[in-house]
């Protein structure tokens, strides 16, 4: 058309037209066999078959057996595996190299989780990992790094969140637990609750508040509490699934040393918002969902012809659903790589919609397993057997997922986010 | 997979966004709306002057060569404006028939004619259209190698202003035949419709007509390939499309709450509104992601697994049209019911766009038994 066109550029020919799409698709063998896809370009495929390879490798096989059938892993299991990967080099992918992490690329690290979920192995431990690691990397002193990070990373030292407060959940800024300095320590007094497998832990990093007259996010300290201290009590919470994860934690008159402050004092809300914005990569836990889905497909099997249909139609739309989470992760991912370093509040969709389609996902499983799944527990102490793959624990899986919307900020929580930062509503 | 625009691809959304603010304001939409069935719209010369109908067509034949990604850009940048000429049907499915015709002839004589926009041409097959069972086209063998179609394809979309179509009948036999019709042969008739969203077409009736050997496009597996390859275009266009009228309705509706006061306070300021906007953000996000993908899978000749990336696409479309739609007539309350106002012109058209080319339960049902999406 050449002179006719009005549109500036968009008459060039050549180089940048044609965009670089790299995804692959291995399509079906024509034999009505499922067709897996991924978004990986050549060398993330690499990269994945690395991980993937190593996991199969490497993984105790009792450990897969636990992961794969859903029951709770042993302190032990989870420090084995930690091992392995810090062994690896893996422990702790974000790090700096210097201080045991590794070069990974944003896309690289959702690669190697989707891997971790897809093959049954344990993530890293994210209290070290996620939690503590950074913020000492971050914020620590040189003492502080050289006594815990290696440490942190090995997991010879469990750490457990000290954040949320019976009267402070959504509203963490209100916390009440008190600290108050006697020469070379804090004396702390107060409680925590939902710590996630505090019952393991040798070490808690918490939020406390070092200065009540001063605004509510003002006065709060980040403190490393030996969980041996004492003073230290612990009780645990057995939540709607019939399972111990988390507990209550109860401070009286605990004393940790000064040099335990992380950053300067009354500075902890700072470092707490770093630590919830530091790792949003792969919070949608989108290889979880396919674990489920899969689980979904197996049961097929135990229903009847007209109920089968009924939910491969539901699992029809959930597909779609996890589909379009999966390119939103990419989507968000590229768009993140190509700007700005700082914390994208869209990440907050990713939480929203993954713990949701999980969340539906166990709702489906919960449905094609039907009424058998409700077994508790048996007086027979019977294991599961081989071919259970977890579908005697949908139920479990069911009540203990509702916890996805709630923990790591609830869905309400991350759409007043969205509503203020992204569509800018007030 | 590459998500992000490259520069020539940004300046390529901000070219057309411009031309459709510019060129497309809504008292000109508003124009077009009202113009009588038959009519065709003034801008369709103006979208031709800005060599947009040639976006598909290969450089050799006066287009600019570009692919389902750019189409997709194009797209979106009409749905904001919420256009409702045939541009799909026309820039979108005949070129793409055209372009991979077997004959020299046809292509040259007709990609031009599209590019430039000189004529108006629009596909019409019982794969494309919603059709009745019992309704179709069928071919019988006419001396030196021409057909004779009869019978009836309802709900062609930009009938009702084409000068030429490209219709797909049914072989007697066995198969199908593409051909190319032009709107004056004899035995071609039509009764035009106005949709509710303000697209236009035809009911079209063929009544012995005779198509001459040399307006062949393709017969047999070859025409069922082709009309894929058109089919899972045009799902990615439209897919496209309506993120761009679900951005308008939305931006619409965000304007709105904040403007409008009740209780002595803005409605955005309400948190159960604002979870409301959130939902529909999602749904916007949700639809964008399998749009993208869409348009990288129409990109390549059709396949199994295209097919299943644009029926999860068009599932998509279905599910956050309806409720994106439909919040934005809730959110703007009376306002949102008068046709005086675009929000109810969205809603509409994203309920067309959610209705063609198949529902979210027709693709559903391809998904549920054409093998899963994940292993």
């Amino acid at each position: 058309m050449g002179d006719a066109c009005k549109l500036p550029n968009i008459c060039l020919t050549g180089r940048a037209w044609r965009v670089r799409l790299l995804a692959t698709i291995r399509s079906d063998n024509g034999h009505g066999a499922p067709t897996r896809m991924n978004f990986d370009s050549p060398i993330d495929s690499a990269f994945r078959s690395e991980v993937r390879d190593f996991i199969v490798a490497n993984l105790p096989p009792v450990t897969r057996e636990t992961m794969r059938a859903g029951r709770q892993l042993s302190k032990e299991q989870r420090v084995e595996w930690q091992r392995i990967l810090n062994a690896k080099g893996w422990a702790a992918p974000r790090w700096p190299v210097e201080h045991g992490g590794t070069p990974w690329t944003a896309t690289e690290r959702l690669i190697f989780l989707e891997e971790l979920h897809l093959g049954h192995a344990p993530e890293p431990l994210p209290f070290n990992v996620t939690m503590l690691g950074p913020v000492l990397i971050n914020y620590g002193t040189s003492k502080q790094k050289s006594r815990f990070l290696d440490r942190a990373r090995n997991l010879d030292d469990w750490w457990c969140q000290g954040f949320s407060e019976p009267g402070s959940g959504s509203d963490l800024a209100s916390l009440k637990t008190s600290a108050r300095r006697q020469g070379g320590h804090y004396v702390i007094s107060g409680q925590k609750i939902w710590t996630t497998l505090g019952h393991h832990a040798d070490w808690m990093f918490c939020l406390v508040r070092t200065d009540a007259s001063l605004k509510k996010q003002k006065g709060i300290s980040f403190l490393l509490l030996d969980m041996r201290s004492p003073g230290v009590e612990f009780r645990p919470i057995v939540t709607i699934d019939g399972l111990h994860e988390v507990n209550e934690v109860f401070l009286d008159e605990v004393r940790v040393p000064v040099e335990n402050l992380v950053g300067a004092e009354n500075e902890g809300w700072t470092i707490a918002k770093f630590l919830l914005g530091y790792e949003r990569t792969g919070i949608a836990r989108a290889g979880l969902t396919k674990v489920i889905l899969a689980q979904v497909r197996q049961a097929l099997g135990r229903c009847s012809p007209g109920k089968a249909e009924v939910i491969r139609r539901k699992l029809a739309f959930l597909e779609v659903e996890l589909l379009a989470l999966e390119v939103t992760q990419r989507r968000l991912l590229a768009r993140n790589a190509a700007g700005a370093g700082a914390a994208d509040p869209m990440s907050s969709i990713l939480k929203l919609m993954g713990s949701e389609v999980r969340q539906r996902a166990s709702e489906l499983l919960l449905d094609a397993c039907g009424e058998r799944t409700l077994v508790a527990a048996r007086n027979a102490e019977r294991e599961a057997s081989p071919d259970d793959e977890g579908l005697d624990r949908a139920a479990e899986l069911y009540f203990g997922l509702r916890a996805a919307s709630i923990y790591g900020g609830t869905s309400e929580i991350q759409k007043n986010i969205i509503a203020q930062s992204v569509l800018h509503l007030a | 997979m590459n998500f992000e625009l490259d520069d020539d691809q940004r300046a390529l959304t901000d070219a057309i966004a411009r031309f459709a603010r510019e060129a497309y304001p809504w008292p000109t939409r508003k124009a077009d709306l009202a113009l009588a069935l038959g009519e065709r719209s003034p801008r369709w010369s103006e979208f031709a002057a800005l060599g947009l109908f040639g976006l598909l067509v290969p450089e050799a034949f006066g287009g600019m060569g570009k692919g389902a990604r750019e189409a997709g850009i194009v797209a979106e940048e009409l749905g904001r404006a919420m256009v409702v000429l045939p541009f799909a049907a026309h820039a979108v499915g005949a070129a793409i028939y055209l372009a991979h015709c077997e004959s020299d002839a046809l292509r040259h004589q007709w990609l031009p004619i599209i590019a430039s926009g000189q004529a108006v041409v629009v596909v019409a097959s019982p794969k494309l259209q919603g059709q009745l069972p019992g309704k179709g086209v069928q071919a019988t063998a006419a001396p030196g190698g021409a057909v004779r179609l009869s019978g009836s394809l309802d709900g062609v979309i930009g009938a009702d202003i084409a000068d030429a179509l490209i219709v797909q009948a049914d072989l007697v036999g066995g198969g199908s035949t593409l051909v190319l019709v032009e709107c004056v042969d004899p035995g071609y008739g039509l009764a035009r419709f106005r949709n509710h969203d303000g697209t236009r077409g035809a009911d079209l009736r063929f009544d012995d007509l005779q198509v001459a050997k040399g307006r062949t496009i393709a017969v047999g597996p070859a025409a069922d390939q082709m009309t894929e390859r058109v089919r899972q275009n045009l799902l990615a266009f439209i897919c496209a499309e309506a993120v761009g009228t679900m951005g308008a309705g939305f931006d619409l509706t965000l304007d709105f709450l904040r403007s409008r006061q009740q209780f002595g306070a803005p409605l955005s300021s309400f948190q159960v509104l604002q979870h409301r906007c959130v939902d529909v953000l999602v749904a916007m996000e949700r639809l964008r992601s399998l749009a993208s993908l869409g348009a990288w899978a129409a990109g390549d000749a059709p396949s199994a697994s295209s097919g299943r990336m644009l029926a999860a696409a068009k599932v998509q479309l279905g599910l956050s049209a309806r409720f994106a739609g439909q919040t934005f007539i809730q959110l703007h309350g009376g306002m949102g019911m008068t046709d005086e106002y675009a929000a109810g012109h969205a809603f509409r058209r994203l309920t067309a766009m959610e209705l063609a080319l198949g529902t979210a339960d027709d693709h559903v049902s391809v998904l549920m038994s054409d093998g899963a999406i994940f292993e």
